[in-house]
């Protein structure tokens, strides 16, 4: 199958995008994989912690999306959407597997006496703040990467893991108030 | 976890209790809070966690390195294999041994094809409403499509309805009594200035 | 499989049948058979050798008395598709051995 529209394509809106793969547009749904691919991929090596892991499962996330996209009821909202099947799938595949979490070493692509002293001190900030975040119980960084990254409301957060919405508030206070204890050298 | 045991201001609020207090939307406002200027810079600083974290995620997605080679293609393929069929609509046949048909999606697929040729305009969804597996059966077609602003709509409104209706006239037997055709959302690249709304 | 062979080899035979829908006038693909319990071992069997065309034909039932045809295609734009389809059935009906109690089912799963 060719995909004649695909430049077209790449201008329209979440939404537009979603009716047509609804409708079985695979060309539409490609589209949306190259948008919001990367930071799905992203996310999810926050999630599993290796970049390896986090390809399998955002593959595996995007197959469930095509299957369970006529379900989507905002089509404008399928980033949110997308994030939370890919929180689902890498929160289990985690369960699954006991190995050591490891975050993806992103950081050490930049030579580190190379950088400008600015850089190389926001990139120990950024450093810090994925040591924090790792140092969460997983029900307060799962409620924090859903927040933060997916952009999910309290009450979808809720939903999503079935906890009450006051429940959830308090999961991402404590969250925010343990990383920012954890950053105070860096403020 | 030693290191993140909620802290204690001077003033005697908790870093957890602020945070509490931010997640709520500071409300209801509690002055106590709003005039403590400890409480202030700890609000600020919580609050600049969200951001320092977007950095973190952004930096994230610029180091991403690329997905392995079949990774895309390997989605794709899955994809493909489950492709919507939807009803099947029935094509005449004089002889009884025979059963002819053509899916919905193939329809719907058709139907896009066809509207994406018009200048500046964009399917979005289309649906056929009616008993598509009864021959003869009335059915009204319903698309929504987005269009360009330089494009006057009730031209290409035109210009689709007629595409749409010579295309399931040449390629189904659906007995087609109406076309709906709602203009519903514009292409992201529209410049403000001229736009329709 | 319980017909007799004519000299185009047997006539029910699913590659000479898939070659003769190909050739049809509009017929721009031939697809695999809508997916059933049977056909999930061909599946893995073309992913892994990484032969789709395998999987791209016409589908053929018979027990001898009993002969069920399947075929899914694609259809051109430019070729009205009940024609195509017609085409693509009475095709396959020629090859219906005399006394077989047998049903043509064509399906067009794509217009482009």
């Amino acid at each position: 199958m060719q995909y004649p529209d695909r430049d077209r394509l790449e201008d329209v809106a979440d939404a537009i995008l979603v009716g047509r793969a609804v409708d079985g547009d695979t060309g539409a749904f490609e589209t949306l994989i190259r948008r919001h691919g990367p930071l799905m991929r992203a996310y999810t090596a926050r999630i599993v912690g290796s970049m390896a892991d986090a390809d399998d499962v955002v593959q595996d996330a995007f197959h469930t999306a095509w299957r369970r996209l006529p379900e989507l009821r905002d089509p404008a909202a399928v980033r949110p959407w997308l994030m939370r099947i890919a929180s689902r799938l890498a929160f289990s595949s985690l369960r699954r597997k006991p190995a050591e979490v490891e975050l993806p070493d992103l950081e050490s692509a930049l030579p580190a006496d190379t950088q400008p002293e600015n850089i190389a001190v926001r990139n120990a900030q950024l450093r810090a703040l994925s040591a924090a975040l790792d140092t969460l119980p997983e029900d307060q960084r799962r409620c924090w990467l859903l927040r933060e990254v997916g952009e999910l409301s309290y009450d979808d957060i809720a939903q999503e893991m079935e906890l009450p919405t006051a429940t959830v508030r308090g999961k991402l206070a404590r969250a925010r108030a343990s990383i920012y204890a954890q950053m105070e050298g860096w403020r | 976890m030693n290191d993140n045991e909620p802290r204690t201001l001077d003033c005697g609020k908790t870093v957890e209790e602020l945070s509490a207090y931010l997640a709520a939307g500071r409300t209801p406002s509690d002055p106590r809070i709003e005039t403590c200027p400890e409480c202030l810079n700890a609000l600020q600083g919580l609050a600049r966690v969200s951001q320092l974290f977007q950095d973190l995620i952004t930096q994230d997605v610029a180091d991403l390195p690329a997905p392995p080679a079949n990774w895309f293609q390997d989605i794709m393929t899955n994809i493909h294999r489950e492709v919507r069929a939807g009803r099947s609509l029935p094509l005449p046949h004089p002889d009884t041994r025979v059963d002819l048909s053509v899916t919905e999606g193939a329809v719907l697929a058709l139907i896009r094809t066809v509207g994406d040729t018009v200048p500046g305009l964009l399917i979005g969804t289309s649906h056929l409403e009616g008993n598509v597996e009864e021959p003869g059966a009335p059915v009204d077609v319903s698309v929504t499509a987005s269009v360009l602003w330089n494009h006057p709509i009730p031209d290409a409104a035109h210009t689709l309805r007629a595409l749409i209706s010579d295309a399931l006239a040449t390629h189904t037997a659906l007995n087609i009594t109406a076309i709906n055709i709602t203009i519903e959302d514009l292409h992201r690249e529209t410049t403000d200035s001229d736009k329709e709304t | 499989m319980g017909a007799t062979s004519n000299e185009d080899g047997h006539p029910l035979d699913e590659d000479l049948l898939t070659a003769r829908v190909h050739a049809i006038d509009g017929v721009t693909a031939v697809y695999p058979p809508a997916p059933t319990l049977t056909q999930i071992s061909h599946l893995l069997a073309a992913v892994v050798t990484g032969d789709s065309q395998r999987l791209d034909r016409v589908d053929v039932r018979t027990d001898g008395a009993t002969t069920a045809i399947t075929v899914r295609v694609g259809t051109s734009i430019d070729t009205a598709t009940p024609d195509t389809a017609t085409r693509v059935a009475d095709a396959l009906l020629q090859h219906i051995p005399d006394g077989h109690d047998s049903t043509v089912t064509v399906q067009v799963s794509r217009i482009a």
